[in-house]
């Protein structure tokens, strides 16, 4: 199997809706400019290339009920396939996650999403804005305990200039 | 007044920033904005940057220059060879410029970090950039002193 699907952060996701679905967001500080970005990648891979890890998807859940948000299931759940570790890729995903917890910048949450993208065998990059995960040293070291020099990568925008 | 020295040596106005399509502009005044931060240079000390898409960004900056006209009555104290190299740096192409700068805040982030750790970090965002470009303009910014690279 090759690495052929993007994984979407809890960010990414909610700038794609919010582009999407601008009513639901009205009052929530979305960067219009991460929107549009966010719906020009995802249009440019395909949805069918997309998928939404089941931890995001809690994460999101969650926050869209702070924000006061409530977009309904078919919104949230309705636009990619969901994404959950595999049997066969627990071994790996417990190797990332114990390099990504030492480092104190990244919250917990965060590295068990980007361990979950690190250790997946279909994973090709994980789309975020978190300026955090896109520069982060351990994150780097993980993907290549993990991967060698066949990682994924971890952007905003994985398109060539 | 520092974002309109910094908008005269640029040849922008505030108006054209604010124009949505004038993208280029705000990068380019965002990434020389940054070089000024990394190089010391009061009152651009002030702005936290972020390794945003392309590269380096502050969204206190953007705000300064959407503002009809600066709340900063502060002229920066350049001296001529950081001037000099402010206008080497902006005379470069956005992909240039994004690179370089992103080069810039790893290194600020992680001193003592290996070119190759830097590249692989790089490209952990932009996995376009080749080995060839990457190792040709951190080449060109260790021949600058200043840069401390």
């Amino acid at each position: 199997m090759t690495r052929q699907y993007y994984y979407l952060d809890t960010n990414y996701i909610l700038a794609y809706l919010a582009y999407k679905h601008p009513e639901h967001f009205k009052n929530v500080d979305i960067n219009p400019t991460e929107s549009r970005l966010a719906n020009s990648v995802i249009g440019y891979l395909t949805p069918e290339k997309i998928k939404m890890p089941l931890f995001v998807l809690a994460e999101l859940v969650t926050q869209l009920k702070e924000k006061n948000a409530f977009v309904g299931i078919d919104l949230l759940i309705g636009y990619f396939e969901i994404a959950m570790i595999k049997k066969e890729d627990l071994k790996k995903f417990v190797e990332a996650l114990k390099i990504l917890i030492k480092d104190e910048r990244l919250e917990v949450m965060d590295g068990i999403i980007v361990a979950h993208a690190i250790s997946s065998y279909e994973c090709a990059g994980l789309l975020t804005f978190d300026d955090l995960l896109i520069s982060s040293r351990s994150i780097k070291n993980a993907n290549e305990k993990i991967n060698g020099s066949e990682g994924i990568v971890i952007t905003s925008d994985p398109r060539s200039k | 007044m520092s974002v309109d020295w910094l908008l005269q040596i640029l040849g922008m106005t505030r108006d054209e920033l604010k124009m949505e399509e004038e993208f280029l502009k705000r990068f380019r005044v965002q990434k020389a904005a940054y070089l000024l931060k990394y190089l010391g240079v009061r009152p651009f000390t002030k702005y936290d940057f972020s390794l945003y898409i392309h590269g380096p960004y502050s969204p206190e900056l953007a705000r300064e220059y959407y503002l009809e006209r600066s709340e900063e009555p502060q002229v920066p104290a350049i001296s001529d060879d950081k001037l000099e190299l402010l206008n080497w740096f902006i005379n470069h192409d956005e992909r240039w410029l994004e690179i370089a700068t992103s080069i810039l805040m790893i290194r600020e982030r992680y001193p003592r970090i290996r070119s190759e750790e830097m590249l692989s970090i790089l490209r952990l965002s932009k996995p376009w950039i080749t080995r060839e470009e990457f190792e040709k303009i951190l080449s060109e910014l260790k021949s600058k002193p200043h840069l401390k690279l």
